[in-house]
């Protein structure tokens, strides 16, 4: 019987991925991957592996091309010759000399808190581009969009302030005007 | 001895610098640059290596290694040849690592921050486009 915390799920470099992807243990990826890939223990990714997408794992070590967000619990480590372009938060961040890395860093003890709330506010952003293209919706929005059609807000040309502060001067300035012509 | 950058010939300054105290302002060397705990600095930095014990708020060009020990705080940008981040640091920055940054040779001076708007001469009038006042 195997041990799950010594195994490591490797994929070889000939396989190519798409989707989402969930392992349980240390992985070592040398292929091509797109999609949502979680790995709780250490995530290594080859010279070879290209990665894009989201990347949520418990410590990476990235030592190929990946064009992805990264939430690691633990630390990343970009060994020489990695190449990592997206936002990355974690608590420990370690970038050697021949690493290539833009984007976004949140690193710090909250970080994984941000990242969350970063998601949460991306995944009600992909909601609501995906109501606009007219796509089918989740079945946990339905119920709210039904109760934002029965109570519609009001449509505004300008912002909501900016309307309160023209709508409490109305009456000022015709008041003012009507002064004005009967003077 | 002076040295001056092989790009532009602008004499380079090699001060290694400790701040221990709060600034607010611009910093070029090539040397390296230590805040200290207690210490903040807001502005820009341009120097050869930048190990932030304390807070940084800014904008800072690193030629070498960018080191942010446990406790420190950045915020801003950062450019570098590496970074390092320790457990217990914070860091909400932009970063741009790279094996060889894409610095000019106008980087590592500081540009001066615009005070006015210059207004643009004519340098040239041809009497076509001219008119008689009404």
């Amino acid at each position: 019987m195997s041990d799950a915390r010594t195994s490591k799920t490797v994929l070889g470099p000939d396989c190519r991925i798409s989707g989402e992807l969930t392992l349980d243990n240390d992985a070592l990826i040398m292929g091509q991957f797109t999609g949502t890939l979680r790995v709780t223990g250490t995530l290594e990714l080859s010279e070879s592996s290209q990665v894009s997408g989201m990347i949520i794992a418990g410590a990476l070590r990235l030592a190929g091309h990946a064009e992805a967000d990264v939430v690691v619990e633990d630390a990343v480590e970009l060994l020489p010759g990695a190449q990592l372009v997206g936002q990355l938060y974690t608590s420990r961040l370690n970038i050697v000399e021949g690493a290539t890395f833009q984007g976004d860093v949140c690193v710090g003890p909250k970080a994984i808190q941000a990242a969350k709330e970063a998601l949460k506010q991306n995944d009600e952003h992909d909601a609501l581009s995906s109501l606009d293209q007219g796509m089918t919706q989740p079945a946990s929005s339905i119920g709210q969009d039904q109760d934002q059609q029965e109570d519609p807000a009001p449509i505004t040309t300008v912002p909501g302030s900016v309307n309160q502060i023209l709508q409490r001067r109305r009456p000022k300035v015709l008041s003012a005007r009507n002064g004005n012509g009967i003077g | 001895m002076s040295v001056r950058c092989p790009s532009c010939t602008r004499p380079l300054e090699f001060k290694d610098l400790t701040l221990r105290a709060r600034m607010q302002g611009d910093v070029s060397t090539m040397g390296h640059v230590e805040l200290s705990s207690p210490s903040e600095m807001i502005g820009r930095l341009v120097c050869g290596q930048f190990t932030n014990t304390g807070r940084f708020e800014g904008q800072a060009v690193v030629y070498g290694a960018i080191v942010l020990t446990g406790k420190s705080l950045t915020i801003g940008e950062l450019t570098g040849k590496s970074l390092i981040i320790h457990h217990g640091a914070t860091a909400r920055a932009k970063a741009n690592i790279l094996p060889k940054p894409r610095l000019g040779p106008n980087s590592g001076k500081l540009r001066e921050r615009p005070t006015r708007k210059l207004i643009p001469r004519i340098a040239a009038v041809s009497p076509k486009g001219l008119r008689p006042l009404a």
